[in-house]
């Protein structure tokens, strides 16, 4: 967390997150060069530095990818999670290398513009396959220039956590659009099954590890056991279901909400953290603030506000305890309303 | 990690266990790297032995042509009818016609004229091609105006053939590779801008990569750079009249018989 925007925010964690990523970085391009050289010594520059920095950004692009469902999977991965902006970011630049070495050695020095040429050397947009792969590969850059210059915690405040996530999620068209560049371009050259099955197996891992993750996430999703109950309040779950500074979440007529238990006591907020619109339900008390599994991002359990000097507010919910259950009421408070936490009797 | 382990990127150490398990997950991950890496490379296409002496310059001294396209004979044998022919492309993805008419018009009229040419050599499977690399100072030397009588070539026959048309430039070193779909884009760039398109055609199977080639020209014989476009780098069939100019085999081809496969 931080109160002020800084060009980039590193920590010891974050500095050991790119520590390690740019070390598989290299080591896969070093790899790759090096074996290149000894198995194929004629090849160019261009090409090298063309096929080094495409393969190792799609790789880094399929991990990028595949944090997240990951991260719902297992909690053990959400350090891949913590800084996968730095991923991102990095990959770009991997993207940006191989498509200026492309623009320039495929268009460059000709008698059309070369951002021009891209779009219409090879004019068969009708044809399959023959279809200018190169124009994909170009789109899906813009969708990733747009989303490693929008990285930044300054432009996730500035056009809201809704906004940013949606732009964010652009990545899957990027990947989509990569897919089918990789799959009408290069391997219709380097079309051994080798490089088939790796897009396969990537391809579909990707697809099958989201499809996973979704159909957990919507088991945890408490939205089967409500029953109605006086005065709008919702039955949960019963009191001793829910770990000490842990929470249980439940989605009722619309509203996510993370019912924690900690000091004794029972509070609910919005289960969606402000910040990066992380899972608050999966995260914990520390230091007598809800965390954010994702960041870090805190709130107090009460109020639904980060401790000062942070501003960030969430909705907050009453609650109340009926013969050992938790019932909640669906029915936001404004963000960070105060609501008294009930305390848990002793039986 | 451990139900009671719970990471927070901005606190300075990892939990235990969680830090085990991501230590292992790192080392099957760089494994994996590994393996792709060498799986990638190992799987790929061989490079054409063929040939750019990038960075060098050379000389080549010949009798100069303009036509079809601009370029020198290099050794002639008149008893065997042996000859070797040196096409002249420019730098970057241009045709050496421009740079050529240039030095003309300050030299006169080189053609049927023994010169020599700076630039750098591109040679591949019995090919050579000259980039004159520093456009019109490539003109080093004119020595005398020479008359070869070329044998009269083979009678023309109608041949039906399967190939692709590529830019000689860089499918004969420049670039590796410079043939199909990967390359098609920057061999349209290159015969837009005047490089010869060449025709080549497999012979015997597909497996023994034994090619013959042919310097494309329309019906008449004239240069049909802008008309072959639409079919450069991909799979196509053609009927046209097959002849020999020197040690280049020529199809003269009407754009309404190259069809796409």
């Amino acid at each position: 967390m931080s109160a002020n925007y800084t060009a980039i925010l590193w920590n010891q964690q974050k500095k050991l997150y790119d520590r390690y990523m740019w070390l598989g970085i290299g080591l896969f391009m070093l790899v790759y060069a090096v074996f290149q050289l000894w198995l194929q010594p004629s090849i160019t520059f261009e090409t090298l530095i063309i096929r080094a920095t495409a393969l190792a950004a799609f790789v880094l692009l399929h991990l990028i990818l595949a944090i997240g469902p990951l991260s719902r999977i297992n909690p053990a991965f959400l350090p891949l999670l913590y800084n996968r902006r730095h991923a991102g970011v990095s990959m770009f630049i991997l993207a940006l290398i191989h498509g200026a070495f492309c623009i320039i050695q495929f268009h460059a020095l000709s008698d059309t513009n070369p951002l021009i040429s891209v779009f219409i050397s090879n004019p068969k947009y009708l044809e399959t396959s023959q279809f200018p792969f190169q124009t994909l590969g170009f789109l899906a850059l813009m969708i990733l220039f747009l989303m490693a210059a929008t990285s930044h915690d300054f432009w996730l405040s500035n056009l809201s956590p809704a906004i940013w996530k949606v732009l964010h999620m652009g990545v899957y068209v990027a990947y989509a659009l990569i897919v089918l560049h990789v799959a009408t371009g290069a391997f219709q050259y380097e079309n051994h099954p080798f490089n088939w099955i790796l897009l396969f197996i990537g391809f579909w891992g990707i697809s099958g590890l989201h499809v996973y993750a979704g159909f957990s996430e919507r088991y945890k999703l408490n939205t089967h056991k409500n029953i109605l109950a006086e005065n709008g309040f919702y039955q949960v779950c019963r009191v001793n279901e829910i770990e000490n500074t842990c929470a249980k979440t439940a989605f009722i007529n619309g509203e996510n909400i993370a019912i924690f238990k900690y000091d004794g006591k029972i509070s609910a907020i919005h289960n969606v953290c402000k910040h990066q619109m992380g899972p608050l339900g999966e995260g914990r008390i520390v230091d007598g603030c809800i965390t954010c599994p994702w960041h870090g991002y805190q709130y107090l359990p009460h109020n639904g506000q980060s401790p000062p000097p942070f501003t960030e507010k969430v909705k907050t919910y009453d609650v109340k305890i009926l013969e050992g259950y938790v019932w909640v009421n669906p029915v936001p408070k404004e963000e960070g309303t105060f609501v008294e936490p009930v305390i848990i009797e002793k039986a | 990690m451990s139900k009671k382990e719970f990471y927070i990127g901005w606190q300075g150490k990892m939990p235990e266990n969680t830090r085990k398990f991501l230590k292992r997950f790192l080392w099957i991950a760089m494994a994996l790297i590994v393996v792709m890496a060498i799986g990638l490379v190992f799987f790929e296409k061989p490079f054409k032995k063929h040939f750019f002496n990038f960075g060098q310059l050379d000389q080549i001294t010949g009798v100069y042509y303009d036509e079809p396209y601009p370029f020198i004979l290099t050794d002639y044998n008149a008893e065997s009818g042996q000859a070797k022919t040196v096409l002249l492309v420019g730098s970057g993805k241009f045709g050496a016609k421009g740079i050529m008419d240039k030095i003309q018009d300050k030299s006169g009229a080189l053609s049927g004229i023994r010169i020599t040419l700076e630039g750098t050599l591109i040679s591949g499977d019995g090919k050579t091609l000259l980039e004159l690399t520093n456009g019109t100072d490539a003109l080093k030397e004119m020595l005398n105006v020479e008359l070869i009588e070329t044998p009269a070539p083979p009678a023309p026959e109608n041949v039906t053939l399967q190939g692709e048309i590529l830019d000689p430039k860089c499918y004969f070193g420049v670039m590796k590779p410079g043939e199909g779909k990967i390359h098609k884009s920057c061999a349209i760039r290159c015969i837009s801008g005047g490089i010869p398109p060449v025709f080549r055609a497999s012979e015997g199977d597909s497996q023994d990569e034994r090619y013959r080639y042919y310097l494309l020209l329309d019906q008449k014989g004239n240069p049909c750079n802008k008309e072959i476009l639409p079919f450069v780098g991909e799979p196509i069939s053609l009927q046209a009249i097959s002849t020999k100019m020197l040690d280049w085999d020529v199809l003269f081809v009407n754009i309404k018989d190259i069809k796409t496969q």
